[in-house]
């Protein structure tokens, strides 16, 4: 058995049906109305030990929810976990040992006291030995910085510093596997580079299991050998990380905002144009273009000039694909893989999906 | 046997090494310490004042003089103020539940309920059993008391569990919001019957249905007027109620921990 076994998971919420109009709590109290919402849908992976595994999603996808029955705290509604062979919250103390977790949106430690004051809090609740432990902090001060900060309360922090106060925290008793819920959420980029290097070493040196959500494909990109994709508690894809890049990632959009309609003016650039600047979609909006481009084949520069060009430009910009989008791609190809139609074709205004 | 005593040993050692993150989080704002202890003192020389113009004009209330009143009143604030230094942020879970911060508790290797417990400590309460102390010593004065050794130990049983029944009360409360996800108006109403109507009045002067409510259903009399009768020599016709305390705290604590276990499971099928 896979150091983590997930099979057929699901987890649904009930949620009270909004009641409108006078007295309109009092009438949800004499009559409750719920709907189910499926968070989780029937979710099967396996993860063996020694894997770095992102976890991609939009908001609301179910990643955190999964994260949240892998360490125990919700219970699944049905389908299994097996978390090295523990159930996480049938044998929640045994399975607490285990693991190590950090969620990006909210700290573990105790808020008004130095993060060294929470470590020595943390040796004794998990029992760690004390030759073990001033180990670890002289690893964490070593590789994180941590004497930078650790005589600070917690709530002084920069979000950085506190992330790898967490980040301490959560290793500080050898957990075998490591949950790091959007590890980076707001932390600035040479923070960010600090945390992926940290966590990198630690997979790598202590053979630690890392499991992390995110929304930076960042993180993916520098982390994660493998990554799987979250939507609506589906799982639309299950796969290597350079693959994925190669297929879906790795592009830019550049948009184009102009004066008057723009219904018309895709015309402007024809299959060959595309081809020449790496371009492989357009979107008409009604006050803008959206070029997806690939940006190791054309320099922005060049694109942007061949844009002017051809159209009346009056702003511009120019972003990652965002992750719906990267979402949606896969979305739309593997409707396309189980429908067996032809492959894959360069689309134009297209309709974007809203996720929420 | 070894095993549970290692498991004891290490349970102990977590609980200290929590209070003690609980103590130096309070330090970090230690003006606290003495506006909190200063305004202790304001209030309940305040409440007691009340009491004492109020006796002025009628001599008795219910039977009960002054110093039986003064006694009553600071045997309630000694058991709370100890609950208020270890405990007085159990009626918050819901906000705990809230803020995600009641999510660590449940991937950590301790009780999710001791580390629920040992997570806050406050200063507040120290006033509260300094003023009260002094309160029931003048009482004792003035009433001529003479307690033996074993009186003095049975007090400070009803003591200890005037602390429990409040705590048991309130926490049993506040776990309902495992289930509501709302607790704080309950809480509050409820205790209005400890702060409003057990704390300073003999409950023989109100009403059946209100002295069966603070008896049965909202046990708080427990804290201090029924063990009262007994110090105060009133015991007589009150059957075993004045000897009770230590049991009723028991029983609610043993509920605790019955309605948390269910409360948890809730939670971690709803996450609410």
């Amino acid at each position: 058995m896979a150091l983590i076994e997930v099979r057929n998971l699901v987890k649904e919420f009930r949620r009270p049906v909004p009641v409108e109009g006078p007295l309109k709590s009092l009438r949800r109290l004499f009559r409750p109305g719920f709907t189910i919402h499926r968070a989780v849908d029937n979710l099967s992976f396996s993860i063996e030990k020694g894997e770095l595994v992102g976890f991609l999603g939009p908001n609301g996808a179910g990643k955190s929810t999964t994260i949240k029955m892998m360490t125990g705290i919700l219970m699944p509604t049905s389908g299994e976990i097996f978390v090295g062979g523990l159930h996480p919250a049938r044998d929640r103390r045994r399975h607490a040992r285990q693991i190590g977790v950090l969620f990006g949106q909210k700290t573990q430690l105790w808020w008004d006291i130095p993060t060294i004051e929470s470590l020595r809090a943390l040796r004794a609740i998990y029992g760690v030995p004390d030759t073990v432990w001033r180990k670890n902090v002289e690893l964490f001060r070593d590789l994180l910085a941590l004497h930078e900060f650790e005589q600070v309360p917690v709530r002084q922090l920069s979000l950085g510093q506190r992330m790898r106060a967490d980040l301490a925290a959560a290793l500080l008793h050898d957990p075998d596997i490591l949950f790091l819920d959007e590890p980076t959420i707001g932390v600035d980029v040479l923070a960010k580079e600090r945390l992926r290097t940290f966590i990198q070493t630690i997979n790598r040196e202590r053979r630690v299991t890392v499991i992390l959500t995110t929304h930076d494909m960042g993180d993916i990109e520098k982390l994660c050998s493998r990554v799987l994709i979250i939507d609506h508690g589906s799982l639309l894809y299950d796969g290597d990380t350079e693959t994925l890049k190669q297929r879906f990632g790795g592009r830019r959009t550049l948009a184009v905002y102009v004066d008057g309609g723009t219904a018309l003016r895709t015309g402007a650039f024809d299959a060959d144009w595309r081809g020449a600047f790496a371009v492989d979609r357009i979107e008409a909006e009604p006050n803008r273009l959206i070029f997806r481009f690939d940006p190791h084949q054309t320099a922005v520069g060049d694109l942007i000039a061949a844009v002017a060009e051809r159209l009346p430009v009056r702003d511009l910009l120019v972003e990652d694909v965002p992750i719906e989008d990267i979402v949606r791609a896969i979305y739309l190809h593997s409707e396309r893989l189980e429908a067996r139609t032809a492959p894959e074709t360069v689309s134009d205004g297209a309709s974007r999906r809203e996720t929420g | 046997m070894e095993a549970v005593s290692v498991a004891a040993r290490r349970t102990w050692a977590a609980w200290r090494a929590m209070m003690r993150a609980a103590v130096l989080s309070r330090m970090a704002y230690r003006a606290d310490l003495w506006v909190g202890i200063a305004g202790v003192f304001v209030l309940n020389g305040a409440t007691l004042g009340t009491t004492w113009v109020l006796l002025k004009r009628f001599d008795h209330l219910g039977g009960w003089g002054f110093y039986d009143i003064v006694f009553l009143y600071n045997l309630w604030l000694i058991g709370h103020g100890l609950r208020v230094i270890l405990f007085r942020h159990v009626g918050q879970l819901e906000n705990y539940i809230i803020e995600g911060t009641f999510d660590q508790f449940l991937i950590r290797p301790v009780s999710p309920l001791l580390q629920f417990l040992s997570r806050e400590v406050h200063y507040l309460g120290l006033g509260d059993v300094l003023v009260s102390s002094t309160g029931i010593a003048l009482a004792y004065h003035h009433l001529g008391m003479h307690w033996t050794a074993g009186t003095w130990l049975w007090f400070f049983a009803v003591v200890i569990s005037a602390a429990a029944v409040e705590l048991g009360m309130i926490l049993l409360l506040a776990s309902t919001a495992f289930w509501t996800g709302r607790s704080t108006p309950l809480v509050n109403t409820a205790t209005q019957f400890s702060f409003g109507v057990v704390q300073q009045y003999p409950i023989h002067i109100f009403g059946r249905p209100l002295q069966a409510i603070v008896t049965i259903l909202l046990p708080f009399a427990f804290m201090n007027y029924y063990p009262s009768l007994y110090f105060l020599g009133k015991a007589r016709g009150y059957g075993i109620l004045p000897y009770l305390s230590p049991a009723v705290a028991a029983v609610l604590l043993v509920l605790v921990g019955i309605v948390w276990r269910r409360g948890l499971r809730v939670y971690t099928s709803t996450g609410s």
